[in-house]
């Protein structure tokens, strides 16, 4: 088999789990040497090659965030590939050879390594998009690198994704410290639309008034249309404003501008 | 030479053999064998339009009445396979058109066919009767209109799921006066309005009309003047359900729906509103056949409709119908064979639809005869395609599509290997398999082992090495299309497995590793592959390593194409001359 062996502090089990990949067999070759009880010997597992392969997951929220068991994968866009048909050889290697990079000490977990990024090239993503897989984002907001920059994926006929079937829409409200999403289609008018809003956010908007908007409460809805546009929500009939609106903004009074001024 | 059978008395034999399979093999016994059966097959198919030449079909079967003919590879549903990329119907138009003036049906599917090609048909077969396009595009409504006004005794019209320049609604009013005698009419995917008039007179002086799809233009209304004119439909596909609802339009609808004693599928339902649903409860008893994947109702309506449909067949739904709503499918619908859960907001990365591997568990134990799966999830576990397999064995067309790439078991973490070899393993009739979620190569080594009758197999986002091609080509049997995308190898199985490529109608390969080295070299040890690249730059102006963007491999006796664009490179047989793409410019 051969290997590089490691005399290394007897340290918590998180060490020990470090150099484990998840299908590695080396353990089974874990020889302890019990006259030097301070030490455990570690086999260098399989190439870093084939471990970061094996677990690709990037940022599955519900994945255990346990980051030592997490691997770094880069990807990156085609036209960086230099594979290397030697390298692709080594898929045939049984798993616990090694090449010169295993006798490499590096500090850090397998996988971090820049020299590594090159040997795996997934190219995910029609060319031109650079994505990385990287475990540190956790909140939900954040954009990730996800499935909707990918082309033909999920495999859905275009005439099905055109659906505005679940519209759900992004509502912010000035002041309040994170968004809120709902779907449009479970509200039939704007009445019910308005008071959904109300209960969530726990304001008043008040009634709507063709000719002044929403007076006296001080808080204004508002939406984005298709174009881009902010509008006052309540002015076009609501099949026309649920099919068109792309988010929803509940402005403060003060901060709105005035509505009538072009009128 | 020994007895010989009479060719008349071989003929009358033959007359009893439909299957093409069959055929085929009858057409190998000998030369008069060949020649009778040659002369008598009506029904010809071939799977890909450029596996052979036109001419050469027209003229083996003269006595053609059907033709079948599917054009671009399956991953073109996706926006895989570029605009321009081919699949020309003109040609083979042509070619029957020449020699076989018998010819009643023509199916396509994937093809481009244009507005010519449509006139040419109505112009050249005296007796058409048969016209259904499936996800073809590149003609107008002027093109039907062309068939609508000269196919006399046209029976069957329908446009499934077609990209169809629309001209307006025009079209329709071109079936002559005279014409009774259409069966079938499906016009779901154009968008203009036609006249409400001329579909009622259309459809009252059809006797014989069985099936019948609308598209979204058509009111609640029409739809009600419609079912009145004919109460013997079997299928029908609704307009849009969208208006607002008024007491008397819906006890007109509820009517209209409980005189129609034999329908058996029903479709469309485009925005339905929920409170309409209740005017189909008198249908759902003999429903078939149901599909509500552009029906957006949330589960208690659904479970609601489906409660009352004992004999569905087969289910098609979006995943709002949740666990919750699937299990009411198990109890309710035991006489299911096919169930296809689509995702409601494929694009959406946040929606939180509460379907998970459990709905389809739940439907796998409750419904003996369920046999093709098509099911959408975010993701799944081992556990539950353990369940599904060891409850299904008689699971003949199994894609599961979890919708996040390469996720493992979300309860153990593990590549979803295990599951998918007891689908494998136990589901000994399966024909299709579509794999998804974390796999390693093994998952492959289990189905190349054990799959041993799935002609079509799909694979995204999967595999180590080229240990995964290698299981597939060295095992599966009866594999006749394998599509393949982000998988990360490619040459050295490819290679090793060329001979095995030749057994198989196609193979698909994007943004994998296979380099144009490895094309190359196949291309010259397989003079019977075309083997094209789809690739945004010449393939000779980067290392012979480099991997290209797509490949498509297809055997074929008809040499490499004549039509290719700009971005599809044939590789040469002779490796003198290279890359071009033989474009006739």
């Amino acid at each position: 088999m051969g290997g590089l062996r490691l005399r290394v502090p007897l340290l918590s089990p998180c060490l020990f789990l470090a150099f484990h990949a998840p299908d590695n067999t080396s353990l089974s070759s874990f020889n302890p040497n019990f006259d030097a009880p301070l030490y455990i010997y570690i086999s260098l597992p399989i190439s870093l090659n084939s471990s970061t392969k094996l677990t690709k997951n990037k940022n599955n929220k519900n994945k255990n965030k346990n980051n030592s068991n997490k691997e770094h994968k880069k990807h990156t866009q085609e036209g960086n590939t230099k594979i290397d048909i030697d390298q692709k050889a080594m898929a045939y290697e049984k798993v616990n050879e090694l090449n010169l990079k295993d006798t490499e000490l590096c500090l850090g977990l397998p996988g971090r390594t820049e020299e590594i990024k090159e040997e795996q090239e997934v190219s995910c993503v029609k060319s031109n998009n650079k994505r990385q897989f990287e475990e540190t984002r956790e909140e939900e907001e954040s954009t990730p690198p996800t499935k909707t920059q990918i082309v033909g994926w999920p495999p859905v006929r275009s005439s099905r994704k055109n659906n505005n079937s679940v519209s759900y829409v992004k509502v912010s409200m000035d002041g309040a410290p994170y968004l809120r999403k709902i779907d449009l289609k479970t509200y039939k008018n704007y009445p019910e639309l308005l008071k959904a809003l109300e209960n969530m956010f726990k304001v008043t908007i008040g009634e709507y008034c063709e000719r002044e908007g929403y007076k006296g409460s001080g808080f204004v809805p508002t939406y984005e249309d298709k174009d881009g546009d902010w509008m006052l929500v309540g002015d076009v009939p609501w099949d026309m404003f649920s099919s068109s609106c792309k988010r929803l903004r509940i402005m403060k009074g003060s901060d709105a501008p005035a509505l009538d001024s072009s009128l | 030479m020994g007895l010989r059978l009479p060719s008349k008395v071989l003929e009358h034999i033959l007359s009893f053999i439909d299957s093409n399979e069959d055929r085929n093999s009858v057409s190998l016994v000998c030369k008069s064998w060949f020649e009778t059966e040659r002369k008598t097959r009506k029904r010809v198919f071939v799977g890909n339009c450029y596996a052979v030449s036109p001419a050469a079909v027209a003229k083996r079967f003269p006595g053609m009445r059907s033709l079948t003919l599917k054009g671009k590879p399956h991953f073109a549903d996706y926006n895989l396979v570029p605009d321009g990329w081919g699949g020309y119907a003109w040609p083979w138009i042509e070619a029957m058109a020449a020699k076989c003036p018998s010819l009643e049906e023509i199916r396509l599917k994937r093809m481009v066919v244009t507005d010519e090609c449509l006139e040419k048909i109505a112009a050249s077969f005296k007796d058409f009767k048969v016209l259904v396009l499936t996800s073809c595009e590149g003609f107008s409504t002027d093109g039907i209109a062309a068939i609508a006004a000269t196919c006399r005794n046209l029976r069957v019209l329908e446009l499934r799921e077609c990209i169809v320049e629309d001209l307006g609604g025009d079209w329709l009013s071109y079936f002559p006066e005279t014409s009774t005698s259409l069966v079938s009419l499906d016009f779901s995917c154009l968008d203009s309005e036609v006249k409400i008039s001329d579909l009622e007179r259309l459809v009252s002086r059809s006797p014989n009309l069985k099936s019948l799809k609308l598209n979204p233009a058509v009111t609640l209304d029409g739809l009600v003047s419609l079912l009145r004119r004919a109460p013997q439909l079997t299928e029908l596909g609704t307009g849009s359900f969208a208006a607002q609802l008024k007491p008397e339009a819906f006890s007109k609808l509820s009517e209209a729906f409980s005189n129609c004693k034999q329908l058996q599928s029903l479709s469309g339902l485009w925005d339905v509103l929920p409170e309409y649903l209740p005017a189909l409860y008198s249908v759902c008893p003999g429903l078939t056949s149901l599909n509500l994947s552009y029906a957006t109702v949330r589960m208690p309506d659904l479970v609601e409709l489906l409660r009352r449909c004992s004999k569905l067949q087969k289910l098609w739904v979006m995943d709002l119908i949740e666990d919750k709503g699937l299990e009411a499918v198990a109890s309710y619908c035991k006489e299911l064979r096919e169930l296809r859960v689509f995702p409601s907001a494929p694009d959406l990365d946040e929606a939180n639809i509460p379907l998970t591997e459990q709905g389809l568990v739940f439907v796998s134990k409750g419904c003996r005869k369920l046999e093709s799966v098509l099911y959408f999830c975010v993701q799944f576990t081992n556990a539950a395609l353990l369940t599904i397999a060891r409850k299904r064995p008689n699971l003949k067309c199994f894609r599961l599509c979890v919708i996040e790439p390469f996720a493992p078991d979300y309860k153990t973490n593990e590549p979803l290997d295990k599951g998918f070899k007891a689908i494998a393993e136990g589901c000994k009739d399966l024909r299709r398999l579509s794999v998804s979620g974390l796999l390693s190569d093994k998952a492959f080594k289990y189905i190349g082992k054990h799959a041993k009758k799935v002609r079509m197999l799909s694979i995204a986002f999967a595999g180590d090495s080229d240990l995964m091609l290698h299981h597939l080509l060295s095992g599966c049997e009866s594999l006749k299309k394998l599509e393949i995308r982000d998988c990360p190898f490619g040459d050295t199985a490819l290679l090793e497995h060329a001979a095995k490529l030749e057994t198989m109608r196609s193979l698909w390969m994007s943004s994998c590793f296979v380099s144009f080295g490895a094309c190359k070299l196949l291309s010259q040890k397989m003079p019977r592959l075309n083997v094209e690249v789809i690739d945004e730059h010449p393939p000779e102006t980067r290392p012979e390593s480099s991997p290209v963007e797509r490949i498509y491999i297809y055997r074929t006796v008809a040499g490499p194409r004549m039509d290719t664009p700009e971005f599809v490179w044939t590789i040469h047989k002779n490796p003198e001359i290279g890359v071009s793409h033989l474009a006739i410019k």
